[in-house]
């Protein structure tokens, strides 16, 4: 996690094009506000597209702000073209800004996610909120994919914000790495939007000439793999497949040992702190309390955070499968099978091409939460042992076969 | 080939040169084998007053011992074409040359003595012989002597009832009107805050003595008090006053002498401005009678020279505070000025002029003279003082030598570093062998990495780039560790290797260690006598000994080596090579170190600064030298530090020599972009710094105010620098504790230089940039650029600029570091609006 500030840096110029020429070309010299542009570089590409069209930015026809005058003074001294030109403000993030004598046509946004700091409050329900209260022709947000899906109520209330009230019609899906250089690492996408549209919604991957629309205003999640028919393949898993329960150990229970728990084999209950491939491998020490409820079963068990987000890999971490008389720690979750030949089987699952597969295109968030393996459909076989008897055993079109061993993001990992 | 001035030393067998006729001579200029100037500046007065009615004075050694000068006249000749005309067997120093009309009448000269004889009876006698010409002038005590020049123009002015008899016109140099733009320019609160010192930290070779000669007198004050513990500078007050003609109305008066206080009534009764040289190592009787003077009269200016020897002691500063009190107070050092900063005193700015920046002026003002004019211009406009309009200013700074810079790889273990070299030398005695060896030009292997062959190396770069100047081997200081033991042994271990492999291989140079358990080896009247512990205000003339007995052990020059000591005061000219034995990350202090090789010496033009590494990566105490020089330039042109550093480095010579034995010119393209792809650790290391500088400050509390908004750092692992060393026995629980004090302020820190662009930027003026501590003091000053820091980083600005300032070095990486961050970004907004859609 960044601190705001670090978005005057975020010169992510390739996107802001993107962004910028799908602006209508007949809304180009009408007036446009760029809220917390966060980085000069935004407002400068949409000027330099202007002057391409011999259109000149001027007050009248660009207003750029942001929460602190540090902002505006260093854009100001990197992107003096535009600025010098530009009108300019100061305005604090939750302060819903008068813009009625300006009177924007369109507005292009990357706005910030969150308020300062580490684990803080979301952020750009409030901004949006506030912002679409003007009358925009069209709107670009880049906005992270975690909203398209996520069950929270401010993302879900972000989701219903663009479907029923901005006129939400494309999303174009930026590569994971979009802002990384940057020092945020998160799935971000552009969401174009114009006033009163309320049809299918295209789908288009950064850099790809192909695109497919779909429906999603009948969906409660939007799913949005490279075609139309993985996209229904995926809903199918979501919708008509039971789903593991993922649970951990209570962490008040494992507080209370915490500090107790030894090296020394001379107490009675091993306890898994520290994972690895193997539970051969995996560091064991021990106490003299029993705090887990279910170190008497079949577990397979993975890292509550898995390693790899920051890269795009959003597969389940570290899948291993522990036997019973094993305790573990609060950090850690688990599914509880109910024989070892089950457990080893859904260890060998989790850890499939189409496991990661669905996750790449379901996960939102790095945690091994409940619903980041709402995507899971629950092994009703286990003795299967290969990536491609696993395809074959959940998914009947070959063409999607093909595509699901085949997707690019096998070959990263 | 010409003669060295060694050609003025031990002419007679029986009678060694004191080291005192060495040092007098060691700028002199050869005229002829038989005749010389005592300096570079009286040869050329000689030479362009070829036709102009002359005194001249000379000295033979025979004469300087005796305190006797030969004193005579001449019209249709150069001074140095006359004294050739006299027949002695000893070679013959003209040590003063005064035009003046007086002089055109045939016997003035005699009739000049004899005026002497009745006024200055307790300064000279006139000794004659049979010949009448042999006018031979006998000063009476050392400190006459030594002051002859202004002894001699007191005389004439008085003889010739013309204040401007024997005075020639004064040309400042250009460092010295940048400093007196520094302090004129200062804020009214720094200008006129009486009793608070305003510390200039002034390098060597800077002129010191001229610049506070026209403060005084741009200062329009009448009375300046000049206080120094050590006196040596009272001497060049009294020739530099005596000598220039703006300097006319001025006089001066020694509180060591008997009835001061009248002279300077009477002085200031004329009309005169008068310097007051004061001695602060007065007996209470003495001092009393100082501070009377300053509570009756108006003392408008103090300057205080060489603060950091003595001055700053409790002793001196009390005395020291008493008369400032209702003065403009100016405490002058060459280094370790910030000794002032003691409880006694109230600093009201802290200005320094550096050896990088005199480097980097020095080559400016080769390519573009104009910048001398325009700097003396800026001075006039900023004081409007008319006495400006009579001064000139020297185009050039022909007098200091260049300076080239070696990095030099030193093959070895991976790991090996000159900490732990120096630690134990005697475990590493085959590295520093070898090493002495390569350098003696004796290993077969690395023939082409011999000391004589890098000077070669480095004088054909010198021609590379069109530079006059010409490397010369001659003494060698080398410095190890700041913290090699001397009472363990291990900085004399490492000398005694060198020496022995020198030795073996006939490698002329006799090994000296410096430190402060060494006792000197010869007497030296008032200083010091044989056997009593070197201290650091005697180690030059320690050193100056040993290399006497060297000489006559038939050695050809002194290797110096020293940690702690030698970095300051410490003027051997004769010293060509500086090498810089030790870590990367000790490179604090290297400018102290190099400039240990701008003493001038015998027409010495360059001096080798070679840094030892045995990392192959960037060696920082180059690149540290590199930034200072930048960092000058970018703030006297107003030029980004990007650009700067580039023109830096095409003015300065910067090599290191590839296996195949060709010299490699440091690349800055390719310097700068490994620093790019280090960012990351520049910036750590400068928050890093600056949080060691906040925890041992008293802002801790009010940096911990911004966490905040900063990053979540605190899982950091902190690096074993931020441990005391008492720590080591308890190390666990040093570390909880240290971390829970350090991670909250380092995250703080770390915020804010992660977004020191945008702090910078916050504080820039419209007109030419400034740099970032100037800009953060902006914020500080500014009401709405205030809030708007404190808005964003949760902190007062002024704290992160009381500990900006104290960090003068730090800045220079902050420097680097936005510098990269802006080219970067004005390049990427560049490409934005040149491509088409």
């Amino acid at each position: 996690m960044t601190s705001l500030t670090s978005r005057a840096k975020f010169a992510a110029v390739d996107v802001y094009r993107e962004m910028v020429k799908e602006i209508p070309q007949d809304l180009l010299s009408e007036p446009c506000v760029i809220p917390f542009y966060g980085c000069g570089a935004l407002p400068a590409v949409l000027d330099s597209r202007r002057m391409f069209h011999n259109i000149e930015s001027n007050k009248d026809n660009l207003f750029v702000y942001e929460s602190n005058e540090v902002y505006n003074k260093y854009a100001q001294g990197v992107y003096m073209l535009t600025f010098m030109k530009a009108r300019k403000g100061v305005h604090d993030y939750r302060e819903p800004v008068d813009m009625q004598t300006f009177d924007p046509k369109f507005s292009i946004r990357n706005l910030p996610y969150q308020e300062p700091g580490q684990g803080r409050a979301n952020l750009y329900p409030t901004l949006l909120e506030n912002l679409k209260r003007h009358d925009y022709e069209w709107t670009a947000d880049i906005l992270p994919t975690a909203w398209l899906r996520g069950e929270g109520a401010e993302l879900k209330k972000v989701r219903k914000m663009f479907l029923e009230e901005m006129g939400l019609y494309k999303i174009t899906i930026l590569p994971f790495n979009a802002f990384s250089e940057f020092g945020a690492n998160l799935e971000t996408a552009i969401y174009y939007c114009k006033k009163g549209y309320n049809g299918p919604i295209e789908i288009n991957y950064y850099g790809s000439e192909e695109s497919y629309e779909y429906d999603y205003r009948v969906e409660d999640q939007i799913i949005a793999p490279p075609t139309k028919e993985e996209a229904v393949a995926i809903y199918n898993f979501v919708k008509n497949y039971d789903h593991y329960k993922v649970t951990q150990v209570n962490s008040k229970a494992f507080d209370k040992v915490k500090k107790e728990l030894s090296p020394k084999k001379d107490k009675d209950y091993p306890v898994v702190t520290l994972l690895k491939k193997k539970i051969e491998d995996c560091e064991i020490k021990y106490t003299d309390y029993l705090f887990d409820e279910d170190s008497n079963k079949h577990r397979v068990v993975t890292s509550y955070l898995a390693a790899g987000w920051g890269k795009g890999d959003k597969h389940y971490g570290n899948i291993v499968y522990v036997p019973p008389g094993y305790q573990l720690s609060s950090t850690y979750k688990y599914i509880v099978c109910d024989t070892k030949e089950e457990a080893e089987a859904v260890a060998l699952f989790l850890k499939s091409k189409l496991v990661h597969y669905l996750a790449h295109y379901w996960r939102t968030s790095r945690t091994a939460d409940g619903p980041q393996w709402r995507c899971v459909p629950m092994l009703d076989r286990f003795d299967l042992t290969t990536d491609d008897e696993i395809i074959e055993h959940f998914v009947k079109d070959t063409e999607l076969q093909e595509r699901i061993k085949n997707d690019p993001l096998h070959k990263k990992s | 080939m010409a003669l060295s001035v060694q050609a003025l030393w031990d002419t007679d067998p029986d009678f060694p040169s004191t080291q005192e006729w060495k040092d007098f001579t060691s700028n002199a200029v050869r005229s002829t084998d038989n005749v010389w100037y005592a300096n570079e500046s009286i040869a050329n007065y000689d030479k362009a007053n070829l036709n102009q009615p002359k005194m001249y004075r000379w000295v033979t050694e025979d004469l300087f011992r005796k305190r006797q000068a030969k004193e005579g006249q001449t019209i249709q000749e150069t001074a140095a074409q006359r004294v050739a005309q006299y027949q002695t067997t000893e070679r013959k120093i003209i040590i003063d040359i005064i035009v003046d009309p007086v002089f055109a009448e045939s016997g003035a000269d005699q009739k000049f003595h004899t005026f002497r004889e009745g006024f200055q009876p307790d300064d000279i006698i006139w000794l004659r012989d049979e010949k009448a010409s042999d006018e031979i002038i006998f000063y009476r005590t050392d400190e006459k002597f030594q002051t002859s020049d202004s002894i001699v123009r007191e005389a004439l002015r008085a003889w010739t009832q013309r204040s401007s008899a024997g005075r020639i016109d004064l040309d400042v140099r250009v460092p010295s009107l940048l400093m007196l733009i520094s302090y004129f320019s200062g804020n009214r609160k720094q200008r006129r805050a009486l009793g608070k010192l305003s510390v200039y930290e002034l390098c060597a070779r800077f002129g010191k003595t001229i610049w506070s000669l026209v403060l005084f007198e741009l200062s329009g004050h009448q009375t300046m008090i000049f206080g120094a513990y050590y006196l040596s500078s009272f001497g060049s007050i009294r020739n530099e006053v005596n000598k220039f003609n703006q300097f006319s109305h001025m006089r001066t008066v020694d509180t060591r002498d008997e009835g001061w206080q009248e002279d300077y009534a009477n002085y200031i009764a004329q009309g005169y401005k008068v310097v007051v040289l004061c001695s602060l190592q007065a007996t209470d009787e003495g001092w009393a009678k100082v501070e009377t003077f300053y509570d009756a009269n108006d003392v408008g200016l103090v300057i205080l020279d060489e603060v950091d020897f003595g001055v700053h002691t409790d002793r001196s500063s009390s005395r020291v505070a008493h008369i400032i009190r209702n003065s403009e107070a100016v405490a002058m050092s060459g280094t370790n000025a910030d000794r002032m900063n003691n409880n006694h005193f109230n600093v009201c700015r802290f200005e320094s002029y550096t050896m990088e920046q005199m480097l980097e002026l020095k080559h400016a003002l080769i390519n573009d003279p104009s910048i001398a004019h325009s700097t003396l211009q800026d001075l006039k406009d900023l004081t409007q003082n008319t006495w400006l309009d009579n001064v000139a200013v020297r185009e050039q700074l022909g007098e200091l030598p260049e300076m080239s810079f070696y990095q030099r790889h030193v093959e070895g273990e991976t790991d090996m570093t000159y900490q732990k070299l120096a630690s134990d030398p005697l475990q590493h005695e085959a590295i520093i062998r070898r090493d002495s060896l390569i350098l003696a030009g004796a290993d077969e292997e690395f023939p082409h990495l011999s000391l004589n062959n890098v000077i070669q190396k480095a004088s054909n770069e010198l021609r590379k780039m069109r530079k006059t100047a010409e490397h010369e081997l001659l003494d060698v200081i080398e410095f190890v560790p700041y913290n090699t033991g001397v009472a363990n042994g291990a900085i004399d271990a490492y000398g005694e290797i060198r020496q022995k492999a020198f030795d073996s291989v006939s490698f002329g140079y006799k090994v000296v260690v410096v430190h402060g358990e060494k006792k000197h080896v010869a007497n030296r009247e008032g200083m010091y006598t044989r056997g009593q512990s070197v201290k650091i205000e005697n180690a030059e003339h320690y050193v100056k000994d040993v290399k006497a007995q060297a000489l006559e052990e038939g050695y050809k020059g002194v290797w110096i080596i020293a940690s702690s000591m030698a970095q300051r005061s410490f003027s051997i000219g004769s010293i060509s090579v500086i090498m810089l034995s030790f870590d990367k990350g000790d490179a604090g202090g290297v400018n102290q170190r190099l400039s240990r090789g701008s003493t001038p010496f015998d027409g010495k033009t360059a001096s080798l600064v070679i840094s030892n590494s045995f990392a192959k990566e960037r060696d920082d105490k180059i690149v540290m030298t590199l930034q200072k020089m930048a960092k000058a330039r970018a703030a006297r042109t107003g030029e980004d530090f990007y650009t700067a550093i580039r023109e830096v480095k095409l003015a300065t010579s910067m090599f290191r020599i590839a296996d195949n034995g060709r010299s490699i010119q440091y690349d800055i393209d390719e310097y700068l972009a490994e620093l790019a792809l280090n960012k990351s650790g520049v910036e750590y290391n400068i928050a890093r710094s600056l949080t060691k500088q906040i925890l041992a400050s008293d802002l801790a509390d009010a940096f911990k105010e911004g966490r905040k908004g900063a990053r979540n750092r605190w899982q950091t692992k902190l690096d074993s620098t931020f441990f005391d060393d008492e720590d080591d026995n308890n190390r666990n629980t040093g570390e909880r504790k240290n971390k829970n004090e350090v991670s909250p302020i380092l995250a703080v820190v770390q915020n804010l230089i992660d977004n020191a662009h945008l702090i910078d930027s916050l504080g820039q003026p419209s007109e030419n940039r400034v740099g970032f501590v100037n800009s953060v003091h902006n914020i500080c000053i500014d009401k709405e650029k205030r809030i708007s820091f404190e808005h964003e980083f949760l902190i007062d600005p002024s704290v992160f600029y009381a500990i900006l300032k104290e960090q003068k070095d730090i800045e220079l990486d902050i420097e680097t570091h936005l510098s990269l961050s802006l080219q970067e970004a004005k390049q990427e907004a560049q490409a934005i609006y040149t491509e088409g859609w």
